[in-house]
């Protein structure tokens, strides 16, 4: 099976003052299409840095990321960006909702930025909103649902482009440990030929996932 | 931020110290002109007074004296020039005891003046720029003919020189009598070191008035000076808005910081005075620096608003900005209460929030409590709007301030539905970057509504001055192509200020000119002004047959129907009628068949008003009579203006060269055509606002900050989720187009501000306002080219500021501000 991603030798350091912090150490790994992947380890461990790079948010400082086959340290930031349309799809702890926009809007943002008709931007928002539940929820705010519906919101807006890579940073982070779980189950139902993986604390997001990477000091165990 | 509240007071603060200085400026010249005279001596009219009064005056004891007298002579050439000539009194003490030895004229001088034969002193500037020099020879006409001024020398620079102008020269009484053949008369006696009443009971008959007293043309120009008050107003309230709108963003963005320290236990109270206490300083240091920062600024606007005043009459000199103390403290005291009342409205609103809900992370309160201030706002701006109807000064500024508020309260909300409106549109046009541009503007929309109505109000003074001088303009050139039926026109004073002028050209000229070939008709006007209910007004003398027949062969009898009436003609022309102009009928409240008793100088006359005829010839009014009953009453056969028709008008350039030449031999007369006057007549009215288009760039680049400071701010405040968006595949170039059109979306309701709020400002406050002071109630002209401009001037204006926040918002940087708290 083809890997959609990919870790080379994958190194990231960061100036913070002026001692240099080594989020990443000589990290490879392969990502599988269809699998759901749980990134486990402590804070500071490296794995939100991991992410970004998968992201192709940030690219390494040595070694290579590809991304369906696209080195992304060769890619310029626009080139990265049309990347991140099509290919991912993204999940975060605190939900990242446009508080103006309603649940329907926030989550044909990429459909509208990839330039898509209204009409067929906000028909697919509205058969993700029913796939995640809140269908009857679409033209509230984000400030009108509650930790769990927002972050279903922001699963739908992830999915929306029908990206086959889904990147969740601490999706449960911000959750009680019912919503937690409800939420690692939704994501498990769209695992369908998608990639996904999954940043966490959450000692049960290892147990739904198909296989564990644990981080610790920037280096994979 | 004390950039912005320095930007906002100094837009107020120069706004009206420069006009307070132009006030002072005109009461100043006005006293350095009459010296230590106290009083002022004339006739009614141009009649003046006899020489035998001077003795009369001089017999009172302690009485100084000081007689003038006034006439112009032309020097011939290609570039004619008309050359105004003082007679003073050189035999007495009196110039040196009223008008002080300021070094003007040196004692040697003088004594050449005095003895030297038809000699003058002339300004330095006019002997600079004619290469003249003590002992040189000025060939000049005069109205006795040809004759030959001697230089005695020249007259150092001096504010009140200044005012007198630069074609100004001095003579000795006796030899100015006897040059212009004007034995036994004077234009005015200065008078000093007698009481009122002991002069008028010397001086019955004749006019004495304190030298305070504003002449027509400074009480002209202090008008037009004192009505762009109003526009201070509205720069001053624009002003208040970007102070507001940049203190409450800075007070908002620290929402969370208030709900934490509310959450470890500050009370509210304390929170508050701490807020109030910071702005505060920030106000004052603000406001201080806007203060000096608006002096400064003053004397780039005194220098367009001098212009204007002097355009007509030399008013003013050495105008500097009036900085009282008064001024400071208000330049602060609006500064500092505009700077506390926009910290003090947010905090309120935060102190009184839950510090939890504060708290909670990534919660946006979209609490728009607009819906209720747009109705409080609807009935204040109705009621500032019906307050430009009731005209008084007071209350148009009362109205000025009633609109701005209203519009404050209710743009807030109109930009919520506007921009919910609007978001499908600008979706359609621009993709997804048109709606972000719509939803971003509703996420802030007080700030939208305040950077709309700053720039939309400095942009509505364009409109509204336009609207004005369009209305005028059209007004003016319709009654100038009707009411003045000739081609060419013989007068004795300049063409811009013919209409300030009492000089006058003797009646000979009347057959003079008819027998010119080519000439095919000819009527005398002669024009004077009466003291009438405290005021100026103007009377002129028509040769009523002659006047009306030039009406008849120019086809524009209709316009004289009322003077052409056989009835009323009977009662004009015996002495018992006289037409008053609209704006005579509406400032006195009189009506037609009213009788009024005009002051002449053969004492008070009574006349019935016969009709009422529109004019713009004297913003205080003007009565029309028939000019031989004008000549009895003024004692004098002479005219102000020979009005001619030629044969052929089309020889309108070879005429008036023609008639240039006849009246130049003898006379020192101008000859001006009907297209002059229109030219002077719109100059006038575009000078008159000309002052507003200082105020107008200033506020112009105050909306400009304002614009650009709140794109930044909505930026740097919206960083998260400009984060976000780059993270879900949002291209640089989309964030740079949303920005842009979120500045074009403010540019157009800024521009449909500017031009809805200009038009009414112009039609409503401004024509309201200008009726109530001069009578002129122009008509409602829409300014379809300013307009435009307006709109383009809004867009420009909004794009421009949105250079820096384009680039700011492609340099956000993606990583941090998605996972930044």
């Amino acid at each position: 099976m083809a890997a959609i991603l990919e870790f080379e030798n994958v190194s990231r350091s960061y100036q913070e003052g002026s001692s240099q912090i080594q989020a990443l150490k000589d990290v490879s790994l392969s990502f599988q299409a269809g699998e759901l992947v749980a990134v486990v380890g402590p804070s500071g461990s490296g794995k939100s840095t991991l992410l970004h790079l998968a992201g192709a948010l940030d690219i390494p400082s040595s070694g290579k990321v590809r991304i369906n086959g696209q080195n992304t340290d060769a890619m310029g930031e626009d080139a990265r960006a049309k990347l991140r349309l099509k290919t991912i799809g993204f999940v975060f702890q605190f939900f990242n909702l446009i508080p103006t926009l309603s649940a329907l809007e926030n989550v044909a943002v990429p459909a509208l930025i990839e330039g898509q008709s209204s009409t067929t931007a906000y028909k697919k928002a509205a058969e993700l909103l029913d796939l995640v539940g809140l269908a009857l929820r679409s033209s509230h705010l984000p400030e009108q649902l509650s930790g769990g519906e927002q972050q279903r919101v922001a699963l739908a807006r992830a999915l929306v482009l029908g990206a086959p890579l889904l990147l969740a940073d601490e999706p449960t982070g911000n959750l009680d440990s019912e919503t937690g779980m409800q939420i690692l189950r939704l994501i498990g139902e769209f695992r369908q030929g998608r990639t996904i993986v999954i940043v966490t604390h959450d000692a049960k997001a290892e147990a739904v996932a198909d296989r564990v990477i644990r981080i610790k000091d920037g280096q994979v165990h | 931020m004390i950039f912005a509240v320095a930007l906002g007071v100094a837009l107020f603060v120069s706004s009206y110290v420069s006009i307070g200085g132009i006030e002072e400026s005109i009461h100043r010249s006005s006293r350095a002109v009459a010296g230590n005279a106290k009083w002022m001596v004339t006739g009614s009219g141009a009649g003046g007074v006899p020489k035998s009064l001077l003795e009369r005056i001089r017999q009172i004891p302690g009485a100084v004296a000081a007689p003038f007298m006034k006439a112009s002579v032309m020097i011939p050439g290609k570039d004619a020039v008309k050359l105004e000539i003082w007679g003073v009194d050189t035999q007495t003490d009196s110039m040196l005891r009223l008008f002080g030895n300021q070094q003007e004229i040196g004692v040697d001088t003088m004594a050449r003046m005095a003895l030297m034969p038809q000699s003058v002193v002339i300004s330095e500037a006019f002997a600079a720029s004619r290469n003249l020099r003590q002992g040189s020879t000025i060939h000049v006409a005069t109205r006795s003919g040809p004759a030959d001024l001697s230089v005695a020398g020249a007259v150092h620079e001096s504010p009140a020189m200044k005012l007198l102008g630069e074609d100004v020269a001095f003579m000795d009484l006796h030899q100015a009598e006897a040059l212009f053949g004007q034995q036994g008369r004077l234009d005015t006696i200065q008078v000093a070191g007698v009481p009122a009443d002991e002069l008028k009971a010397v001086a019955k008959g004749y006019q004495v008035r304190d030298v305070d007293t504003l002449s027509p043309e400074a009480r002209d120009a202090l008008l037009r000076v004192q009505s762009l008050y109003g526009l201070s107003l509205v720069a001053m309230l624009i002003g208040c808005f970007v102070v507001f709108s940049s203190v409450q963003v800075t007070v908002l963005e620290r929402m969370k910081e208030l709900a934490t320290f509310r959450a470890i236990g500050a009370p509210r109270s304390q929170l508050l005075a701490a807020i109030l206490l910071e702005w505060l300083i920030v106000g004052l240091i603000g406001s201080v620096a806007g203060v000096l920062l608006g002096v400064a600024l003053s004397s780039v606007i005194l220098h367009a608003v001098i212009g204007a005043v002097n355009s007509m009459f030399p008013i003013v000199a050495n105008a500097q900005p009036a900085m009282s103390q008064s001024s400071f403290v208000i330049g602060v005291a609006v500064g500092l209460f505009t700077v506390l009342a926009a910290a003090a409205v947010p905090a309120l609103a935060a102190i009184r929030e839950s510090p939890l809900l504060a708290l909670r992370p990534h919660t946006y309160r979209l609490k728009h409590r607009q819906a209720a201030a747009f109705w409080i706002g609807v009935p204040v701006l109705a009621l500032g709007l019906g307050l430009s109807f009731s005209g008084t000064y007071v209350r148009t500024l009362i109205a000025i301030v009633l609109s701005f508020l209203g519009l404050a309260l209710l743009m807030p909300q109109a930009v919520l539905t506007a921009a919910a409106l609007a978001r499908t549109i600008t979706s359609r046009l621009f993709g997804f970057s048109g709606f972000l541009a719509t939803d971003n503007l509703r996420k802030a929309p007080q700030r939208t509504a305040f950077n709309v109505i700053a720039l939309g109000g400095a942009l509505a003074i364009m409109v509204a001055t336009a609207a004005v001088v369009d209305g005028l303009t059209t007004a003016t050139h319709k009654w100038i192509r009707a009411s003045l039926p000739f081609d060419i026109s013989v007068t004795a004073s300049g063409l811009s200020n013919s209409v300030y002028s009492e000089e006058t050209i003797p009646r000979s000229l009347l057959s003079k000119a008819a027998q010119l070939p080519g000439v095919s008709w000819v009527y005398g006007v002669r024009k004077s002004f009466a003291p009438f209910r405290g005021d100026e007004i103007m009377v002129v003398g028509i040769q009523t047959r002659d006047y009306l027949e030039a009406h008849r062969r120019k086809g524009s009898l209709w316009w004289a129907h009322l003077i052409a009436d056989p009835d009323n003609q009977r009662e004009f022309l015996a002495g018992r009628g006289i037409f008053a102009s609209e704006n005579f009928i509406a400032l006195t409240g009189l009506h037609v068949g009213d009788a009024i008793d005009l002051p002449t100088p053969s004492g008070t006359k009574r006349f019935r008003i016969l009709g009422e005829i529109e004019d713009y010839s004297w913003p205080r009014g003007l009565l029309v009579t028939d000019l031989d009953v004008m000549c009895r009453l003024w004692k004098s056969s002479k005219l102000t203006y020979v009005d001619i028709q030629l044969s052929d008008p089309s020889q309108l350039a070879a005429m008036q060269s023609k008639v240039t030449k006849m009246t130049s031999d003898d006379y020192a007369a101008e000859v001006i055509n009907r297209s002059q006057i229109l030219g002077i007549a719109d100059d006038v009215v575009r000078q008159s606002t000309s002052a507003a288009d200082a105020q107008v760039w200033l506020a112009s680049i105050i909306g400009f900050l304002g614009i650009a400071n709140s794109l930044i701010i909505g930026v740097l405040q919206r960083q998260r989720e400009i984060g976000l968006l780059r993270a879900v595949g949002m291209s640089a170039g989309q964030l740079r187009r949303t920005v842009a059109i979120e500045a074009l979306l403010i540019g157009i309701g800024a521009g449909l501000i500017g031009i809805v709020g200009g038009l009414l400002g112009g039609w409503l406050p401004l024509r309201h306002f200008t009726f109530v002071v001069t009578g002129y109630l122009y008509p409602i002209v829409v300014p379809w080219a300013e307009m435009a401009k307006v709109f383009v001037c809004a867009i420009v204006i909004a794009v421009l500021a949105a250079i820096v926040p384009i680039r700011r918002v492609a340099q956000v940087p993606v990583l941090t501000s998605i996972t930044v708290e």
